[in-house]
């Protein structure tokens, strides 16, 4: 009778109210991201601007409209054929493509927050101080960019107004700060077009105010060392497919051939991805991850890094590629490399063991703060120091205005580009 | 769905607690702590619990699984005129949450009571093994109102909380950052259980599903995504 009733306390319909509200809750944390397109044709009745108009009209603005969607104040910057505006407000940026029709000079594309889905069209018109974009006359404290935003793909009608306030200082186009990316990643890797750790993402990375990239290096089983971040193949990074589990498990043919990351692409080798960033990108700096498990292939990724370094020589492209040790297993394996001294590294660990295996490179965690008189003490030996990752807004603002570091590796590019470049 | 159904493995332990219900619990009033019930003044009953929550794999970067047990410590003491006194303690040793506030009890009958209430806690999270140094604090508000029906052996409660940031400060090594002063947060809604266990205890069960943009257990994790996330929680508990 006890046992009976016992039975019957699991039958008490109350139970399973419960679980049919459990069970209903199939609330989704997927993001519904667009990439809002023009399709009016406007630019295709323009011409292309030069490179010397492009340059007279990068700078500081001030936003005389639309402040409170963009901040105060932006950096407006060219990146091949693609302008990008950084506004440090929501780690917010605009990406876009423009040219010249008569004496006017259009421009069109997107603004977006880096750090969440909002986004929208938008379009920019200059009129005032086009004559001295266009090499005509006049000056650059004329140049008024006047335009308009609005959500996702809708017509955009609120209006943005960017008034041109100085240049960007020359000093900092040409100082060697680098601005990591940190493997590509725009935050998630729903926030940007292009998967992280592939060569379609190295390929439009300075759009977003990279100069360096970090990426994430394993070794597949027969060696052959390629680019993926997570510990397995999983949702956040491949489309469904046949493969699972470690990628490590599988040939890099396997992965190449049977793996989609979630934008379409392909599993890179570091060796095709460093051949592609040095042949087909401007980025200075590239920060090779090296994951726990790519431990047998260190030798490996040595070689074709610097195999692609002598492929740079030979182009005289300016750009550092530096082998990174992150854990105490990989510093000993390292150890046992001949002639380790002479391998171009980044050392993660501490300043000792930096020493030890002559990284040019040290790369501390931000949780530690600024390190101020580590990094001088670096400096004074020719060496240089990049902190990670660093996401947050204002704890960028402050490493950035307090610190001494050379560089930052970080999810928002577009946010520390506003900061040095605004200086 | 991959969040629900990995809280759903843990069922059968659910169902295994209830079945241990012993006769002579059954037809007691259950001492709860969750369900909207009027205490005598200054009469007080704690619990102790643990909590196990699916983080958003955005934030923890490899396939969400259970991986935060919190271990949930709590009081409630009955005070005049239908109010109730409560505070939780909820620590997984890197992050502490304290939680004080009050709630006032209307019983429209013997079965189907309602509540409505305040909290305000102070959170607090240390993190300096494994080569960090990081600390955090901050303080959160939760007003909350609450349904509950009382079957008899077996009550049921359905609490709807808001979450709002006062204030949050982060200190890595010796660079300070202040943020988030009286922002809103996000909600969370909770549906809890509670019967009596074994002589005077009392078990309690909830799923907690929460949607916010900062929910305090992830902070080690460092997100600076700015979006919500559906967060669920499954929490057992034992009233003593």
């Amino acid at each position: 009778m006890i046992f009976l009733k016992k039975m019957l306390s699991i039958f008490n319909p109350v139970n399973y109210i419960i679980v049919i509200i459990l069970l209903s809750n199939g609330c989704s944390n997927d993001l519904d991201v667009i990439f809002p397109e023009w399709d009016n044709g406007l630019l295709n009745s323009t011409t292309p601007l030069t490179n010397e108009m492009k340059a007279r009209f990068e700078g500081i603005y001030n936003v005389e409209q639309g402040s409170d969607q963009f901040g105060n104040s932006v950096v407006v910057k060219w990146n091949g054929d693609y302008l990008s505006i950084y506004t440090g407000k929501n780690t917010g940026y605009f990406l876009l493509q423009g040219g010249k029709l008569d004496s006017t000079i259009y421009l069109q594309g997107l603004w977006r927050y880096q750090n969440n889905a909002e986004t929208g069209l938008t379009q920019f018109s200059m009129t005032e101080g086009a004559d001295y974009v266009l090499g005509n006359s006049g000056d650059s404290s004329g140049i008024k960019l006047k335009g308009t935003w609005g959500k996702n793909q809708n017509t955009p009608k609120e209006p943005v107004v960017l008034k041109f306030i100085r240049p960007i200082k020359p000093e900092l186009l040409t100082n060697k700060f680098y601005i990591i990316t940190h493997h590509g990643s725009g935050g998630g890797p729903e926030y940007l077009q292009q998967t992280e750790n592939t060569i379609e993402i190295a390929k439009i990375i300075e759009r977003y105010g990279a100069n360096g990239f970090e990426t994430d290096v394993r070794v597949s089983k027969d060696g052959i060392p390629f680019l993926y971040h997570d510990n397995t193949l999983n949702p956040r990074l491949v489309q469904k497919g046949s493969l699972i589990g470690e990628p490590e498990k599988y040939t890099f043919k396997e992965l190449h051939t049977f793996v989609r990351l979630i934008h379409g692409e392909q599993i890179p080798s570091l060796e095709a991805w460093l051949d592609a960033v040095v042949t087909e990108t401007n980025l200075e700096f590239i920060y090779v991850d090296c994951k726990p498990t790519a431990q047998p292939g260190l030798a490996t990724i040595a070689a074709i890094c610097e195999a692609a370094r002598q492929k740079a020589a030979s182009l005289n492209r300016d750009i550092q590629i530096y082998m990174a040790i992150t854990t105490d297993d990989l510093f000993n394996a390292f150890l046992a490399l001949p002639d380790y001294q002479n391998i171009p590294t980044i050392c993660e660990l501490s300043p000792d063991k930096l020493e030890q295996i002559n990284s040019h490179v040290w790369s501390p965690r931000f949780t530690e703060g600024t390190q101020n008189s580590e990094v001088a003490a670096l400096h004074s030996e020719g060496r240089i120091a990049i902190v990670w990752t660093v996401n947050i807004p204002s704890l960028m603002e402050q490493y950035f205005q307090d610190g001494i570091f050379d560089g930052m590796l970080t999810d928002y590019p577009t946010l520390l580009a506003y900061y040095y470049y605004g200086q | 769905m991959i969040h629900i159904v990995k809280i759903l493995k843990l069922l059968p332990i659910v169902i295994v607690c209830f079945l241990l219900t012993p006769y002579t619990a059954l037809g007691q009033k259950t001492k709860t702590l969750d369900f909207p019930a009027t205490m005598s003044p200054y009469d007080w009953r704690l619990s102790l619990g643990v909590s196990s929550i699916a983080m958003p794999e955005d934030i923890v970067l490899e396939t969400a699984s259970i991986r935060w047990p919190l271990i949930r410590f709590a009081a409630i003491m009955g005070l005049p005129s239908n109010f109730i006194l409560d505070t939780k303690i909820s620590t997984e040793i890197v992050t502490n949450h304290f939680e004080l506030g009050s709630r006032w009890i209307y019983e429209f009958n013997d079965k189907l009571h309602a509540d409505a209430g305040i909290d305000f806690a102070y959170f607090f999270g240390r993190l300096e093994q494994f080569e960090y140094n990081t600390k955090i604090h901050g303080w959160f508000t939760y007003p909350s109102v609450a349904l509950g029906y009382d079957f008899g052996s077996l009550t049921v409660t359905l609490r709807g909380s808001l979450s709002y940031i006062n204030s949050l400060s982060t200190i890595n090594g010796e660079v300070e950052s202040n943020s988030e002063e009286n922002r809103f947060n996000g909600f969370f809604y909770r549906v809890s259980l509670e019967q009596p266990f074994y002589k005077f205890t009392t078990i309690g069960l909830a799923f907690q599903m929460s949607y916010l943009k900062l929910y305090y257990p992830e902070w080690p994790l460092f997100p600076a995504i700015d979006r919500y996330y559906w967060i669920p929680e499954l929490q057992i508990w034992l009233t003593l």
